[in-house]
């Protein structure tokens, strides 16, 4: 299986975001600090609802063959 | 009539231990490796250790033993009344003649046997601290790959995936086939749990299996599967049989779900509840920055304000010099004018009101002035006499030694005066 960029922890970008909104209702922040968070903000939003509306579920299985483990796609049906 | 006790070419009958021998012989290897199931009775623990109790059913019974050995590894406690299913193997007691199960493993069958021993497994479990929530770890907020242990023929992984499905379709799964019933399923179970635990990115587990009898879902509540689950770094959620189904697997797991279905809600995060929430972040996050921007844009036309040409500061002081000015003669007028009134006004009441008194202070004042003339030395004058003052100081001269011939006098006349120098001092 190859090794995929790191994916998105999900629950600290979820805080991360609250923690940017957070930051931005002070209103003590210098504009361009408050610019900055603001385009991380969108950016997290971007990342975030990718990764919900991405792929689909993939279900594999661990089996034991010849050569030790693997792992083959497994055909579930969609009951009903 | 065939007779038995006769077979041809073995006319001597047999000794007793000879019989016994040979069918020992048979049966040993006959029943080397029995199952049988039954219910204990006349059950005996001897002061060695061993058991010895006898197998039954209605019209049969079966003298067993288990020894110390085997005894000690029960993960149950047998007793009088108990459904068993016993296994091991046949044998004869020469001296009594007694046939005898040596019993190697014993479990509990039948729903009553099953409760007893569930119960005091959980009691032994509970007591050593395996279900202490102290030991349950956190689950993921969104694994990167989720652990299956099921059966592959089974109605749960369905249920399982379905679930996941409706909540967070977004998500990898990795199953592990293991039979989750029946003789040694506990072994595939711990194995598949084992193998799912070494890789690196299953973040959790899910033991998943449909609703059954109590010995359907035994295999749940084998001591070595309870152990496995215990032992393993990686969380995992026990989703075994219907609500009402309680195995030990759901006590010692990280969470327990009540079924497979809903075991995808242990796993995943709502991705809709997500999506609302996404949404409204980005709401709020825009709202802010537009609130921020336009603070800044409000203290920046606060600053602009503030910044005037020096040239602009002059013309707006002048216009307020002459705005003042106005102001100023306005007001000027204003009260001259109202001044003014007033004068006129007192003037036409001033006559009438002074008239007698100022006739009346006139002719005292007739009076007062011809006094003061009879009094007044320069009236002397008038009637011929001078006054004399040396000019140096002014002093009025009454001798003739206050001056010295040659020094400057000077004489006041009723009418003008003199200057004149002092030819000669005349004494007396």
């Amino acid at each position: 299986m190859s090794k995929a960029e790191k994916p998105l922890d999900f629950e600290q970008a979820l805080e991360r975001l609250e923690e940017l909104v957070e930051s931005l209702e002070g209103g003590e922040l210098a504009l361009e600090d408050s610019l900055r968070r603001f385009e991380e903000g969108v950016r997290l939003v971007r990342l975030c609802s990718e990764r919900l509306s991405s792929a689909e579920l993939r279900v594999r299985t661990l089996e034991e063959g010849v050569d030790g483990l693997a792992e083959q796609p497994l055909a579930v049906k969609e009951d009903e | 009539m065939l007779d038995v006790f006769e077979p041809a070419g073995e006319s001597r009958p047999l000794t007793v231990s000879e019989l016994i021998a040979r069918l020992r012989e048979m049966l040993v290897v006959e029943f080397a490796e029995v199952a049988v199931e039954g219910e204990i009775g006349s059950l005996y623990r001897s002061g060695a250790g061993h058991l010895y109790f006898d197998l039954k059913d209605p019209d049969a019974q079966l003298r067993s033993v288990l020894f110390r050995r085997s005894a000690g590894a029960l993960a149950f406690i047998p007793d009088d009344g108990m459904q068993v299913r016993a296994r091991g193997r046949i044998d004869i007691y020469p001296d009594r003649g007694a046939l005898q199960l040596i019993v190697e493993t014993l479990e509990p069958c039948g729903e009553g046997a099953l409760r007893r021993a569930f119960e005091q497994m959980r009691a032994r479990l509970e007591a050593e601290g395996l279900f202490d929530p102290a030991h349950k770890k956190p689950l993921p907020f969104l694994p990167q790959r989720i652990g299956l242990v099921t059966s592959t023929q089974g109605a749960a992984i369905h249920d399982f995936l379905r679930g996941l499905r409706a909540r967070f379709p977004a998500v990898d799964v990795l199953v592990c086939h293991a039979r989750v019933q029946g003789e040694g399923a506990w072994r595939e179970v711990v194995r598949a749990l084992h193998l799912l635990a070494a890789q690196p990115d299953v973040e959790v587990i899910v033991m998943a299996r449909g609703g059954g009898s109590i010995e359907d879902l035994w295999t749940f509540n084998q001591e070595e599967v309870v152990r496995a689950v215990f032992e393993l770094e990686t969380p995992v959620v026990s989703a075994i049989g219907h609500e009402v189904d309680v195995v030990l697997t759901d006590l010692v797991a990280d969470a327990r779900a009540a079924t497979p279905t809903h075991a995808a809600e242990c796993v995943v995060p709502d991705a809709s509840a997500l999506q609302r929430q996404l949404r409204d972040l980005d709401r709020v996050l825009r709202s802010r920055q537009r609130a921020l921007l336009d603070l800044w844009r409000q203290r920046l036309q606060g600053l602009r304000r503030g910044l005037i040409h020096p040239a602009q500061r002059m013309a707006d002081a002048r216009q307020r010099l002459r705005g003042a000015r106005a102001r100023l003669l306005l007001a000027t007028r204003h009260h001259r004018e109202r001044a003014s009134a007033r004068l006129r006004e007192l003037r036409t009441r001033l006559p009438s009101l002074t008239q007698r008194g100022h006739e009346r202070r006139v002719a005292l004042l007739a009076n007062l002035g011809g006094r003061l003339d009879a009094l007044s030395p320069l009236a002397v004058l008038g009637r011929g006499y001078s006054i004399t003052r040396r000019l140096a100081d002014g002093a009025i001269l009454k001798a003739s030694t206050q001056v010295e011939p040659g020094e400057g006098i000077r004489v006041r006349l009723a009418k003008g005066g003199l200057r004149a120098t002092v030819t000669e001092r005349v004494e007396e």
